[in-house]
């Protein structure tokens, strides 16, 4: 029996209905995720200072005595929470009052949280920055990229333009595929095992974490690149050979320009989930507290998500802003990574 | 003559990068088993595989205790399933909704918006699921008088369910987007509603693809890391309550990498033993979901 044709549409409209329903739902609660995060991280911008009474740049510097302005210090943690949140904390009730005092003789005020982004990680919530961590990951995309990048496009431009077509070709491409989806934790373990254990490289390097990452974006950047050599018309490297080119003028002056953006983009997204990724660098001994940015690929050196980690981990509660707002500036980051990406697809798309 | 030269050296080159890839793929297996053996030569593999204890410790006569694997399967089993349980349906319908329902101006915007939420690091969902869902889940607990674990299950799965929904409605929508046009043509020329049509043909047409997404998804899921390292425990509880705190099988990697790193230690090479599983176990979805499915593809248009 067939429903009546009112049924039909009823449970078209319905269906229909359920399917927006769903993307409002998934929208609005990566939105929550968001606000979640952007509420709690905007205040580490900012930190709190007392102006101190001791004018003790006069005693240092005898050509500015006219100079009469009090230095602003950095208040602790428990001042900074409390007049920002009006979380009490620690604090005894003289000590709110004496806050209380301050504010009202206006000299205590929020400032600019420079020292978040030039200062590098500390057991003070109030004196940690993220300088550090920014640097270790400069460093290790560093390597991830020199490592991954030729050997990744190379894999790529032998299997889709040299390999011939037989059962090892296959084993390999198969293999490549799992590779690409395999947990990144894996990558952690290989690293150890490998480099630090068996090569014997310095443990919390960033050459060690760059290896390791850079062996998680290798089959990533494989796959992508061969879609984007496959893409390239089959007529393009005809037209070439038929003009008498050989394989390599055909490759180099023709498919590769061609795929370049498409290889790009690949290289660009894997750098970006490089950046964001915490489980293999823990797995290689990158956890610990490094308060002092890396001056080369051998230092002892943490990653920007590996600091977030270790800071939302600890009990005090000055570091949960601190986490979230280290969080945007990862997330901040991630972005611009993913809009360099679009905007090449779309320049140079044809 | 000075051309075909170079074409040999790029193409050794290039031969030499591949070769490369495949060292890699035979290190981390190599590595994996060589470790996990050494493991399995101090605990027996049958009692890791079906222990009912996870406690790792070493008595003082030198024998190791307490490595039994049941209980993280189960905790990662409930995690992945509470996961699966918000994100496939949810995931599915988004994939239809954009594929078939939304205007191309849409889809346009949504697609690499979903792309992007797809690449935010799971260290962020972590960090809301034990700062912000932890505390609210609880509270609401209480309201109804249900004690809830500030480390439950519930609350780890729901956010990897979020996590895995743009990742999976992203490969759906592929999946979907991809079928030839005159499949719709048909289907609707006949006097079927756009329903009858998503349900009866497209959807079944394109199975073998959303069971792909769905493997990938489940496998993606099952190796995740940094959600439940923030968002889960440490106790191993054999159990089923979802609001209950359970561990994962990474959890325990990390946590028995992270502590005292003697490389002799049962402990340390426990978590071979764990990471040798979870290979095996992630490697038998992706081979599934990336060839094994092929066998059904149809072929239209």
């Amino acid at each position: 029996m067939i429903p009546s044709l009112k049924m039909r549409h009823l449970k078209e409209r319905w269906f229909k209905r359920a399917g927006l329903i769903s993307l409002c739902f998934a929208l609005l609660f990566l939105g929550c995720v968001l606000a979640d995060i952007i509420y709690k991280g905007y205040p580490a911008f900012f930190r709190t200072e007392i102006a101190s009474n001791v004018g003790y740049s006069l005693f240092l510097n005898p050509h500015a005595s006219y100079h009469t302005e009090k230095p602003w210090v950095v208040a602790s943690d428990d001042v900074d929470l409390y007049f920002k949140s009006g979380h009490k904390g620690k604090l005894t009730p003289k000590q709110i009052q004496m806050i209380k005092e301050l504010e009202r003789q206006n000299q205590i005020r929020l400032s600019f949280n420079t020292n978040f982004f030039l200062a590098s990680d500390s057991r003070e919530p109030e004196l940690a920055g993220i300088w550090g961590g920014i640097i270790g990951s400069f460093l290790t995309l560093l390597i991830t990229f020199i490592t991954a990048f030729p050997l990744g496009v190379g894999t790529a431009l032998y299997l889709e333009e040299f390999a011939p077509r037989n059962r090892l070709t296959h084993w390999v491409e198969a293999n490549i595929n799992n590779l690409a989806a395999v947990p990144s934790i894996l990558f952690g373990l290989l690293g150890l095992v490998f480099f630090i254990h068996f090569m014997g490289l310095p443990r919390p390097s960033a050459l060690v974490g760059g290896l390791t990452l850079g062996l998680m974006s290798l089959p990533v950047i494989v796959v992508t690149t061969r879609v984007a050599l496959s893409s390239v018309q089959q007529t393009l490297k005809e037209a070439a050979l038929g003009l008498g080119a050989t394989h390599l003028q055909v490759l180099f002056h023709h498919v590769i320009p061609a795929a370049l953006p498409g290889i790009m983009t690949g290289v660009i997204l894997s750098l970006a989930r490089a950046l964001g990724e915490t489980a293999p660098l823990l797995m290689i001994g990158m956890v610990a507290f490094i308060a002092t940015p890396p001056s080369g690929i051998l230092d002892p050196t943490t990653v920007l998500p590996v600091q977030i980690f270790n800071w939302s981990r600890s009990p005090e509660l000055g570091f949960v802003e601190n986490t979230s707002g280290a969080i945007l500036i990862l997330l901040v980051m991630l972005m611009l990574l993913n809009c360099i990406a679009v905007f090449i697809r779309k320049r140079f798309e044809t | 003559m000075r051309s075909l030269f170079l074409e040999r050296i790029v193409h050794i080159f290039l031969l030499i990068c591949a070769l490369a890839a495949i060292i890699v793929t035979i290190g981390i297996v190599v590595s994996l088993i060589g470790e996990a053996f050494r493991f399995f030569a101090r605990v027996s593999i049958f009692d890791f595989l079906f222990g009912l204890t996870w406690a790792p410790h070493t008595l003082s006569t030198g024998e190791a205790k307490g490595f039994g694997i049941i209980p993280l399967f189960i905790g990662t089993a409930l995690i992945t399933l509470i996961a699966m349980i918000v994100a496939v349906p949810c995931g599915t319908l988004v994939a239809i909704y954009l594929s078939e329902y939304a205007s191309s101006s849409t889809r346009q915007i949504l697609k690499p918006l979903l792309e992007t939420l797809a690449g935010i690091p799971t260290l962020v969902y972590g960090f809301f699921a034990a700062t912000t869902l932890a505390p609210f889940l609880k509270n609401f607990a209480e309201f109804f008088h249900i004690s809830l674990s500030s480390e439950s299950a519930l609350n780890a799965g729901l956010v990897m369910g979020i996590m895995i929904l743009p990742y999976m409605s992203s490969l759906a929508e592929d999946a979907l987007h991809h079928l030839p046009f005159n499949l719709r043509e048909g289907s609707m020329g006949l006097g079927a509603t756009s329903s009858e049509t998503i349900l009866r043909v497209l959807l079944p047409a394109a199975f073998p693809n959303l069971m792909a997404a769905f493997l990938l998804s489940l496998s993606r899921a099952i190796g995740e890391t940094m959600i439940v390292v923030m968002a889960a425990g440490l106790s191993a509880n054999l159990t089923f309550n979802p609001l209950s705190a359970v561990t994962t099988v990474t959890v325990q990697i990390v946590n028995l990498l992270t502590g005292d790193q003697e490389f002799d230690n049962a402990k340390t090479l426990a978590a071979f033993g764990l990471g040798f599983v979870l290979f095996i176990l992630t490697l038998f979805l992706n081979i599934l979901a990336l060839y094994g499915i092929k066998r059904y593809k149809r072929i239209y248009g």
